[in-house]
């Protein structure tokens, strides 16, 4: 039961979704047959998510009608998940992103990394220190000095 | 210019030293890639299509390709050492492999496993050259009505094809269709969705989006099992080659696995995964002794790999043929050849040969240095694997971030992978596959620009779609495909199936 109403959920998220999708494609008009307008593609885009999302329900309504049936892969309930140690990572990495470039790629990777090597339960403070400065320097000669790659230089403009 | 002519100029190309370096570099990383759980080819590849930048388009691609087939040989070692399928078109070799390395037979089956597999590569490269030709010469006279109906043919099959549902496969390209149309209208160039941000004037970034989708968000579902230990195998090089009994065994399920890959692999959504399964089931079905088979059958490892390494060959088909990728490997691939300055299609084999059999002979010499690869470095392969995940994930985030921001020098598209990222995390958790996303992301241009150009050229008459033979068959196959999937008989099936592959 309790699946079937998360499928019901998800398909009124994918008729809000189709929804928005279709009110943003008009802004750019549809024109005609003989003419499509930029809109046009988005908004079939739109009635084809939010379509899908109509059938959901009405699958997820006829089948809660018949006894016992399921249906297959509902997914992970998210409060299943470790959220610590996602969010910990996720942080790292917004911080990761938002460092990038005012700060210069060497040090905003020596931070990110320092915290994504750093294990809480055994306070490795000298290894994920050492591995973070060889990470840094050695990603930066092999992808900005051999590949050429154009990585951020920050606080180092000489870098 | 003859087929024989064309690929000795093809091997002419390929065998010049950069070419040379850049297909060992290729197979090499895709090896390690397809050895190490938790990055992907797509995601390899992203990372290193800034990289290729510098580079001519033929050692660009020739390097790209490399990669793709080189994953597919790295993905058996992790199954058959240690239960875990470094690639998912290995999945099904740890049914028999892992058995065999249980009964101390680890060598013959990542000998099998590598022998097969460059058989297959081997025996589909012939078939990719004459169908590639033959493909090309009926494409010439497709229409726009065409190419959409068959990109709408690849979608169906792509999201029929799909391991959950098949409404969330078409939700997935829906939204995948949409996404697609940010940025410049190509029709009238006008800025769409671009909600003011300077960011989304040209649209979003394809490398961001696999990035997110199928990197970091990979890495986020993997750090969950953080410290789960692995059991590992031994072996040593002496024990790698199979016996003479194992080889008669193993003549057969080749065979078929590379003829099973090879169509399959053409087919839009086909791919590598699907034609392992599709190689296992038959090699069991043609069994006596169909018991055998997940207790280290040899004929499980052998069918399974050649299969996956045939359909990694033969993807390139449609791609180079018809200028439309089967799936999302053969996606950023076309997005690579374009960033080049190419156009993927009919016309391209004639208007750049050194690209088309340049890459087409690169992918011989590269099955026979990951031959030469596979079996010595076995032993290096396994120390890989003994690095834990823990100090592995950090890097794996790097690499991702390095490819994501190389491409433009900016930090927008850093903040896209991270959406995506997020979006791909719960989407995977929910059951929902990203590959229609992806593939519907990059053919949405293309089916934009042909549908536009069609209604155009027939004034707004809908019905050249179903007057045009091909357009109609395409079609007509599309709608059957959707719709069989709601039938209950086929729905059962394929829980059956997905439950099966999980």
């Amino acid at each position: 039961m309790v699946e079937k109403k998360r499928g019901i959920s998800e398909g009124i998220l994918w008729i809000v979704v189709g929804g928005v999708i279709c009110i943003l494609s008009l802004q750019y008009g549809l024109g005609s047959f003989r003419a499509p307008a930029p809109g046009f593609v988005a908004f079939l885009s739109g009635i084809l998510v939010g379509g899908i999302g109509a059938i959901m329900i009405l699958s997820q309504s006829l089948s809660m009608s018949r006894a016992k049936e399921t249906t297959p892969g509902g997914g992970q309930a998210i409060s299943a998940v470790p959220w610590g140690r996602l969010t910990y990572t996720m942080a790292f990495l917004i911080a990761y992103a938002i460092l990038m470039d005012p700060v210069g790629y060497i040090v905003s990777t020596f931070l990110a990394m320092f915290g994504l090597f750093f294990d809480w339960k055994k306070k490795n403070w000298f290894w994920s220190g050492f591995f973070s400065i060889t990470v840094s320097l050695s990603s930066y000669v092999v992808f900005e000095v051999w590949l050429r790659c154009q990585l951020p230089h920050g606080i180092f403009p000489w870098w | 210019m003859s087929v024989l002519s064309a690929l000795s100029y093809g091997f002419g190309i390929a065998l010049q030293p950069w070419n040379l370096l850049s297909c060992f570099i290729g197979v090499f990383i895709g090896t390690l890639v397809g050895v190490l759980p938790g990055i992907g080819p797509a995601g390899a590849m992203s990372l290193l299509l800034p990289v290729t930048f510098g580079m001519s388009p033929v050692t660009g691609i020739i390097m790209l390709a490399g990669i793709y087939y080189g994953t597919m040989y790295g993905g058996s070692t992790t199954s058959i050492l240690v239960n875990i399928p470094g690639e998912a078109a290995s999945i099904v070799t740890c049914l028999d492999g892992y058995q065999m390395a249980l009964k101390g037979r680890a060598g013959p089956a990542l000998g099998i496993a590598a022998f097969g597999s460059f058989i297959a590569g081997t025996g589909c490269i012939i078939g990719l050259i004459f169908m590639t030709n033959a493909l090309a010469g009926v494409a010439l006279v497709f229409g726009p009505a065409e190419y959409f109906s068959l990109m709408v043919l690849g979608l169906s099959l792509v999201t029929y094809l799909t391991q959950g549902s098949i409404l969330r496969g078409l939700v997935m390209a829906g939204v995948g269709l949409f996404l697609s149309q940010i940025g410049q209208d190509v029709v009238t160039g006008q800025t769409r969705f671009s909600f003011g941000l300077r960011g989304l004037i040209d649209g979003v970034g394809l490398v961001p989006v696999i990035m997110g989708l199928f990197g970091i968000s990979e890495v986020l579902l993997n750090i969950e099992k953080l410290g789960e230990h692995r059991t590992m195998m031994k072996t040593t090089f002496r024990q790698l080659f199979p016996t003479w009994k194992d080889w008669r065994k193993s003549a057969a399920p080749i065979g078929r696995g590379t003829i099973i890959g090879f169509f399959l692999g053409i087919l839009p959504g086909g791919g590598a995964l699907i034609s392992s399964f599709v190689s296992y089931a038959a090699e069991k079905w043609f069994s006596k002794h169909p018991e055998k088979f997940g207790k280290g059958a040899i004929e499980g490892v052998a069918g399974p790999e050649s299969a996956n390494n045939a359909a990694s060959t033969s993807g390139f088909i449609p791609l180079f043929s018809l200028g439309i990728p089967s799936n999302v490997i053969m996606a950023l691939l076309l997005g690579a050849l374009m960033i080049h300055g190419l156009k993927p299609g009919p016309l391209m084999i004639t208007e750049r040969p050194d690209v088309f059999w340049g890459t087409v002979a690169s992918m011989y010499v590269g099955n026979v240095m990951l031959l030469m690869l596979n079996l010595p470095l076995i032993g290096l392969w396994v120390q890989v694997l003994k690095v834990p995940y823990r100090t592995l994930f950090p890097l794996i985030l790097l690499f991702c971030f390095i490819g994501a921001y190389s491409i433009s020098a900016n930090a927008f598209d850093l903040y896209v992978m991270l959406i995506f990222s997020a979006l791909g995390y719960v989407l995977r958790k929910k059951n929902y596959e990203c590959a229609p996303l992806v593939l519907a992301f990059v053919l949405g241009p293309m089916m934009e620009k042909n549908l536009r150009q069609a209604l155009i050229l027939f004034d707004g008459n809908l019905s050249v779609f179903v007057t045009r033979p091909l357009s109609l068959a395409a079609l007509v196959i599309s709608v059957l495909l959707l719709l069989t999937a709601v039938i209950p008989f086929v729905q059962k099936r394929r829980r059956e199936v997905i439950a099966e592959e999980d």
